[in-house]
C-alpha cells in the first residue's frame, strides 16, 4: 500500500498488514506477562480463534508453547522503534496495551515514562506499522473523585482528577496520546477500556492492600460508594471488544453494584480509625513518603468522594455483562484472604448476598417498574 | 507489694488442690499456666473465649466493632446506595414531627401515580431541609402504594461529612440531571427542590415567595424521561426557622451557602436548632400537562416558559393555602 506523503511529495511504502486468509488473527499483548495481561491471554488461548504474541520484559509464565514471548521494554528512549520494528515482524491485527502499573509508584518518573509515555510509543509504532486496532486499557479513576460528580459517570463526562495525582495523570496522558492517534490515522480503529480498579483473591493492587489492612485511616464522616470489578469481567470485556472491530471509542468496564468503603471494611475484618480528613490526608502522605503507605495522600480523594461510572454502554454496544457484583468481589476476596477465625458469618453473609443482589434487581432493572406501573394501573381501574 | 496479693479470679478448689510450692512458703495465687493468667486478667471474657475459639483471631476484634457499626445497615443497598434497613430506624422521628410536631396536613395525594415515574415540584424554605422529609414521609404513610419518594438533594447538603453517607443512606441522591433521568427511567417517584439553595436559604420577610426556578432542568428532565410534573406545596415550613439576616462572613469560610440569624440561633445555642412547631399544610396539585413533545428540550425558551408557568401554579397553591391559613401555629 502506497500513500503520498503530503510533505515532500515522497512515497513512502507502508508493510502490508491484516488478516491474510487462512491465517488466524493476531493479537499482540502488551505487558502480557503481568496479572492482568497473563488472565488475557490464557482467556484467549482458551478460545483457540487466535494468535497471541507477548511483548514484554520477561515471558509470561506456565504458558503454553504456542504463546510466543518479544523481549519489549517500553521504558528504554527508543522503545517505538524497536516496538516498530516487532510489530513488522509480527504484523498482529490488534495490539492489546496491558503493559501499565495499575498502583501508584514511588518511581514516579518510571511509573510516567511506562504509563504515558509508553502509550505515546505503543501509538507511535502501530501508527507507522499501520496496525489496523489498538486496545487500551485505562482506568475509571480518570474521572477524578469530586463532590459534584453525577451518581453514575459515563463516558461523556469531562475527565476532571486532581492534577496533583500523578498516578491519575498518567491514564488521563495515554488517553490523550490515543485520541490524537485517532485524529492522524481516522482509518484504525482504537477502544479504550476504562476499567474499574480490580478486586479478587489474587489482585494485590495498592487498592487490595488498602482494604486488607487491619487498621485503616478513614476520613471522618466520609463513606464513598465504590466498585470492584472481578478481572474475569475485566477479561471477558477485552474479549468482547476484540470481537467487535467496528466499535470503536471509550467504555467504561464496571460491575452492577455498589458498596460503602465501610462496608467492604466489614468484609475484610479491617478497623477504620477516623481523623478529620485534612489530617487523615497529611497521614496518607507521610505513610507514602515514609514508604509504608500504599498511595500518596492525594490519592484519599478516592475514599472521600465518589467515582462511580455507569457500564450501560459497554452492555450496550460491546454486549458485556458483568458476571459478578461489587458484593460478590468483595465477599470472594474476603472469604479466601481473611475467612479464618472471623466472627463475621461468610455463609450468612453470601446468602445475604444472593438476597441483596435480587432486591437490587428487583429494585435498579427498569423493567420491573414497568411492571409495577402496569400492576398500579390496573388497581387503579378496578 | 501490696497488689500482687489482690484476689485473682482463681477458682478456690483448684488453688487448694495445687501442691504447695518448694521452700515450704504459702502455696502462690500467681497464675501459673498462659490459660490462667488469661482467666485471671479476662474473668468471664476468658470463658466465652474458651468456648468461642474463633473469637480469638486478631480480625475478630475488629469485626465487633465493625458490625456494632453495622448494627442497623444491610447489604441490599440500591445503586445510589439507599438503605431501607438503615432508613427505617429514623421514621420514629420523622413519624413524630409529622404527626405531633408539625400535625401535617397531608392533600391531593391521590394526585400521585400509584406506579411508574413522576417528578414532584416542591417548593423549599426552611433553613434546614426539614420540607424534603415531611413530604416523603407523608407520601409513604398515606399514599395507597406506599410510594418511596427519592428526593435530590443539594450539592451543599451532599458534599458535608457525616451528613453524606446518612443521605445516602435515607435514599437522597445528589441533584444532577444524570440522577434523575436514572431514578425516573426505571419507573421511580423523583422530588426536586427547583428553587435550590436560593429557596431554603431565604429570608423570612421573603417567605411564601417562590424564588427564580432554577434554569429548567427540572422541565428538561421530566420531557426526556415523559414522567408527569406534580406540584407539592408546603406551607407551614417558612416560619420554623425564622432567618432574619445571613451572615456570609461567617458562612463562607466554613463553607456554608449560608449563615443564618434566628432570634433563636446563634444566640441561644443548639437550642436555635429546635424549629418552631408551627402547623404544615402538604399540597399535592393535579398533574400539570404540558403540550410539547420530548423534542422542545432543547429549545431554552420553551422550557423557561413552561418552567415559569410551573412556579406560577405552585405560587397559586400557596397563596390559596396561606388564605385559609389561620394561626401559624395552630391553624385555626
Amino acid at each position: 500500500m502506497a500513500r503520498r506523503n503530503a510533505g515532500g511529495g515522497r512515497v513512502v511504502r507502508f508493510p502490508r498488514t491484516g488478516a491474510e486468509p487462512g491465517r488466524k488473527a493476531r493479537i499482540v499483548v502488551t505487558g502480557g506477562a503481568g496479572f492482568f495481561g497473563a488472565r488475557l491471554v490464557r482467556a484467549l488461548l482458551l478460545r483457540g480463534d487466535r494468535e497471541v504474541v507477548v511483548f514484554d520484559l520477561v515471558p509470561p509464565a506456565d504458558m503454553p508453547a504456542d504463546v510466543r514471548h518479544r523481549f519489549l521494554d517500553l521504558n528504554l528512549p527508543f522503545a517505538d522503534g524497536s516496538l516498530y520494528k516487532l510489530l513488522l515482524e509480527e504484523r498482529p491485527d490488534a495490539i492489546v496495551h496491558l503493559a501499565q502499573l495499575r498502583s501508584p509508584s514511588h518511581q514516579a518518573t518510571y511509573a510516567h515514562e511506562l504509563n504515558s509515555i509508553g502509550a505515546l510509543h505503543v501509538f507511535a509504532a502501530a501508527g507507522e506499522a499501520k496496525v489496523p486496532r489498538v486496545i487500551l486499557g485505562s482506568t475509571s479513576l480518570v474521572y477524578g473523585a469530586r463532590g459534584d460528580n453525577a451518581n453514575f459517570l459515563t463516558e461523556d463526562h469531562p475527565l476532571r482528577p486532581d492534577p496533583r495525582d500523578r498516578f491519575v495523570r498518567d491514564f488521563v496522558e495515554a488517553e490523550s496520546h490515543a485520541r490524537e492517534h485517532v485524529r492522524r490515522h481516522p482509518e484504525t480503529s482504537v477502544q479504550i477500556l476504562r476499567f474499574v480498579p480490580l478486586l479478587s483473591p489474587e489482585v494485590r493492587d495498592y487498592r487490595a492492600k488498602l482494604f486488607a489492612s487491619p487498621v485503616a485511616w478513614t476520613l471522618m464522616g466520609y463513606d464513598p460508594l465504590v466498585q470492584a470489578l472481578h478481572p474475569d469481567d475485566a477479561v471477558d470485556a477485552i474479549l468482547r471488544a476484540l470481537d467487535r472491530p467496528g466499535v470503536n471509542g471509550v467504555f467504561n468496564v464496571a460491575p452492577e453494584g455498589v458498596l460503602p468503603l465501610s462496608t467492604i471494611r466489614l468484609l475484610f475484618g479491617s478497623i477504620g480509625v477516623p481523623v478529620p480528613h485534612p489530617l487523615a490526608y497529611a497521614l496518607y502522605e507521610a505513610a507514602w513518603l515514609a514508604g509504608v503507605g500504599v498511595m500518596p495522600g492525594i490519592h484519599a480523594h478516592y475514599l472521600r468522594y465518589l467515582c462511580v461510572v455507569s457500564n450501560e454502554r459497554a452492555r450496550n454496544a460491546l454486549g458485556f455483562s458483568p458476571k459478578r457484583t461489587t458484593l460478590d468481589c468483595a465477599l470472594e476476596t474476603a472469604r479466601a484472604r481473611f475467612g479464618e477465625g472471623r466472627v463475621v458469618d461468610f455463609d450468612l453473609l453470601t446468602d445475604t448476598a444472593r438476597a441483596a443482589d435480587f432486591a437490587y434487581e428487583r429494585r435498579v432493572h427498569p423493567w420491573h417498574g414497568h411492571r409495577r406501573a402496569a400492576r398500579g394501573e390496573k388497581e387503579a381501574a378496578s | 507489694m501490696s497488689a500482687r496479693r489482690t484476689p485473682l479470679a482463681k477458682p478456690l478448689a483448684t488453688a487448694r488442690e495445687e501442691p504447695p510450692a518448694s521452700g515450704g512458703f504459702a502455696p502462690s495465687l500467681l497464675p501459673k499456666t498462659e490459660d490462667d493468667l488469661r482467666h485471671a486478667l479476662l474473668g468471664e471474657a476468658a470463658r466465652f473465649l474458651d468456648s468461642h475459639p474463633e473469637w480469638k483471631s486478631p480480625r475478630a476484634a475488629a469485626d465487633l466493632w465493625n458490625l456494632f457499626r453495622h448494627r442497623s445497615r444491610s447489604l441490599a443497598l440500591d445503586d445510589f446506595g439507599y438503605d431501607e434497613a438503615a432508613a427505617k430506624p429514623w421514621h420514629e422521628l420523622y413519624d413524630f414531627l409529622y404527626t405531633v410536631w408539625w400535625r401535617v396536613t397531608l392533600s391531593g395525594v391521590e394526585n400521585i401515580p400509584t406506579g411508574g415515574p413522576a417528578l414532584l415540584v416542591v417548593n423549599h424554605s426552611g433553613v434546614l431541609p426539614w420540607d424534603g422529609a415531611m413530604v416523603k414521609r407523608g407520601i409513604m404513610r398515606e399514599h395507597p402504594a406506599r410510594r418511596d419518594a427519592r428526593m435530590l438533594i443539594l450539592d451543599m447538603f451532599t458534599t458535608l461529612p457525616f451528613l453524606q453517607p446518612w443521605l445516602r443512606h435515607q435514599g437522597e441522591v445528589r441533584a444532577c440531571p444524570e440522577n434523575g433521568e436514572r431514578l425516573l427511567n426505571r419507573g421511580e417517584l423523583v422530588g426536586v427542590f427547583p428553587e435550590g439553595v436560593k429557596g431554603v436559604g431565604k429570608l423570612f420577610r421573603d417567605r411564601y415567595r417562590l424564588a427564580r426556578f432554577g434554569r429548567g432542568g427540572f422541565v428538561r428532565l421530566a420531557l426526556r424521561t415523559g414522567a408527569p410534573i406534580i406540584p407539592v406545596t408546603v406551607v407551614g415550613a417558612e416560619e420554623i426557622y425564622p432567618n432574619l439576616f445571613r451572615m456570609d462572613v461567617i458562612g463562607r469560610p466554613l463553607g456554608l451557602p449560608y449563615f443564618p440569624i434566628t432570634p433563636f440561633f446563634p444566640a441561644l445555642g443548639p437550642i436555635g436548632f429546635l424549629p418552631l412547631p408551627t402547623k404544615w399544610w402538604i399540597d399535592v396539585g393535579k398533574p400539570i400537562p404540558f403540550k410539547h413533545g420530548p423534542d422542545v428540550a432543547d429549545r431554552p425558551m420553551i422550557v423557561n416558559e413552561f418552567a415559569d408557568h410551573v412556579r406560577s401554579t405552585l405560587q397559586t397553591m400557596i397563596d390559596s393555602r396561606l388564605s385559609r391559613r389561620g394561626n401559624l401555629f395552630t391553624g385555626e
